[in-house]
């Protein structure tokens, strides 16, 4: 079994320059895979597209579900709606799952299991914040932010304010190794399963395949068959083999999409601490311009 | 050389033995409180079942995790353990068994907590039990990097490796079991609570999946760090000429990482689980109420950042 933390195909673009420390390696599995993450969402949103016709279609009630669930989330969490907000999170959300998800095809890895990329997102998520305070309130009055609570004397502000400081600092590296940390754990525990099981992920989706098309085989074709004799023990065999690789499949998704919601809800949660409240708006939430 | 194959079994032995146990009281907990949700109601019984073997099932998850590194560990060496490499084993004993054990229980008061909320309102039963699956999952993280550790540790072993560096790979182990106390206790007072507010209001459910989720995860910013650490404590090099020095500032740093953030996360916890009663009781606050608890929350985290500094100094001690 070969499992190890960080074996990325390493390519040194600048070394003939005298750049040689590890800042400007280049991991070009882990581009590849951030590219194919971002290839499936593309084709994923033509696809709704394409099939976002009718009210009744699927495409419509899962854009509806999903885009109304994360209007709901901002405006229960800020105070109320603004648009710039809702397409951040929800685009967090999409490319934090789909760089986690990608890893269910054969021969390629999560895109989250290389710490860039969290670093990345996280640092994404805090100039973002950074940028929506300082064009809201300000420079002067955004930095008023690290000098901590507003109801203390000023005087135990200054004093505090290195601690605050490294407070939000250590938030970026909180919120990257959080995803880096869960999506590592989840990736080495279903290889080990997996290896346990069977010889490796490859085959193992391709067992997970056949075990489909075995039981599509079985239930419709053979289903007059299934108990008689011999028919009983290969149905209990598929049955099982369908049950334990679909049971890791899906929890690797729900893994996966529980904590791209954790990294967009503390985004959105960091957002409401930093940015103003006192907004007027309408019925549906939407602020007055 | 007799030490360290002792050492070995030991190690093995106690990432079993801890996790079992865990597991098992934890079971035992959500069986009691799901009896006692049964009792309490006969229209509950039907969704407290389905609820109670699926959590079950997700408790199970950590002694499952425990007997698979069990079983890499004990069958798949063919070379006599020297006395670095039973060090190093009994780390990622302690580390996998400590964190399986506490995650165990705690996952266990969370069913048990739920269940007994759907004893109450077993209308609602189904999203009482989306809310007590999430953050079951979430509660598992440190015995999934308590795996992690284990692995890296196995896959470092080897038979020529120096007794200092047995020594890191027992620090990393040590790390990772500290600093997973605290983020299970803090997150099962917070999941318990939160389980239990929905049997005052469920009508509040999607309010308090969102509340529960973040809290969850602030919780447990004490086990991510402390993968850190352990993996930093791991693949330092460290040509000692004095043992006992290095190894002193090893394991304080997991020492003070360790029980410095206990009381962060219970008090995280405690914090979050007055919101979510009030959540409840005051529909129209959620808004501030949540601002407000985060807020505090942040506050608490500095305390988690302060014991980071102290552990990552003394890591640069030894050299």
């Amino acid at each position: 079994m070969h499992i190890e933390l960080a074996d990325f195909y390493v390519i040194k673009p600048l070394s003939s320059l005298g750049f040689t420390h590890s800042f400007f390696d280049l991991h070009v599995d882990t581009i590849a895979f951030t590219w194919l993450s971002m290839v499936l969402v593309f084709l994923g949103i033509a696809a709704l597209r394409r099939w976002y016709f009718s009210q009744e279609s699927l495409a419509y009630v899962a854009v509806e579900y999903i885009v109304s669930a994360f209007a709901s989330l901002c405006n229960q969490t800020i105070g109320y709606l603004r648009l710039d907000y809702l397409y951040f999170i929800t685009t967090l959300f999409v490319f934090t799952a789909a760089s986690c998800l990608v890893s269910l095809l054969p021969y390629v890895e999560e895109a989250a299991r290389d710490a860039n990329t969290t670093f990345a997102l996280s640092l994404t998520s805090f100039f973002y914040i950074v940028y929506q305070a300082v064009n809201q309130e300000g420079l002067l009055s955004y930095l008023k932010h690290y000098l901590g609570p507003e109801e203390m004397p000023m005087f135990v502000r200054i004093c505090i304010s290195p601690l605050e400081t490294m407070g939000q600092l250590s938030r970026i590296i909180s919120m990257s190794f959080r995803l880096f940390g869960n999506v590592l754990g989840g990736g080495i525990v279903f290889q080990v399963l997996v290896s346990v099981i069977l010889l490796g992920k490859e085959y193992f989706l391709w067992a997970v395949g056949l075990g489909a098309v075995a039981w599509i085989v079985v239930f419709g074709l053979l289903g007059s068959a299934k108990d008689e004799g011999a028919g009983r023990h290969i149905n209990t065999m598929i049955k099982l083999l369908f049950v334990v690789t679909w049971a890791q499949i899906f929890f690797g998704i729900f893994e996966a999409v529980v904590q791209s919601f954790v990294i967009s809800m503390l985004s959105i949660t960091y957002l409401s601490l930093t940015v103003h409240h006192d907004v007027k708006t309408d019925e549906k939430g939407i602020p007055w311009s | 050389m007799e030490l360290g194959v002792f050492l070995y079994y030991i190690g093995v032995a106690a990432m079993m033995g801890l996790s079992a146990l865990g597991v098992a009281f934890g079971q035992g907990l959500a069986g009691s409180g799901a009896l006692a949700g049964s009792g309490r109601q006969r229209l509950s019984h039907a969704p407290i079942r389905k609820a109670l073997v699926l959590g079950l099932l997700l408790i199970e998850s950590g002694g499952i995790f425990a007997l698979l590194l069990g079983l890499l560990y004990a069958l798949n060496i063919n070379w006599m353990p020297t006395y670095a490499c039973g060090l190093g084993v009994l780390g990622a004993g302690l580390g996998m068994g400590i964190a399986a054990c506490v995650v165990g229980v705690a996952s266990g008061l969370v069913v048990g907590a739920a269940t007994r909320a759907m004893g109450r309102q077993p209308f609602y039963a189904n999203r009482i039990q989306n809310v007590m699956v999430i953050a079951q999952g979430l509660l598992e993280t440190p015995a999934v990097l308590a795996f992690v550790i284990g692995i890296v540790i196995r896959t470092k072993l080897s038979p020529t490796m120096s007794v200092m560096y047995g020594w890191q790979l027992f620090a990393g182990g040590f790390t990772i079991a500290l600093c997973s106390l605290g983020p299970a206790v803090g997150q099962a007072i917070f999941a318990r609570k939160s389980c239990m507010s929905l049997g005052i209001n469920p009508e509040m459910h999607q309010k308090v999946l969102q509340f529960s989720i973040v809290t969850l995860a602030l919780i447990e910013t004490p086990i991510i760090l402390g993968l850190l650490l352990s993996i930093m404590v791991m693949i330092k090099t460290i040509s000692a000429t004095s043992v006992p020095v290095a190894v002193g500032s090893l394991l304080g740093g997991a020492v003070a990482f360790g029980l410095g953030t206990i009381g962060a996360a219970v008090g995280s916890g405690k914090t979050a689980s007055g919101a979510v009663i009030g959540m409840v009781k005051k529909p129209d606050m959620y808004s501030e109420l949540f601002r407000l608890a985060v807020g505090i929350q942040a506050l608490i985290d500095t305390a988690i950042v302060y014991s980071f500094i102290i552990a990552i100094t003394l890591l640069f001690k030894a050299v």
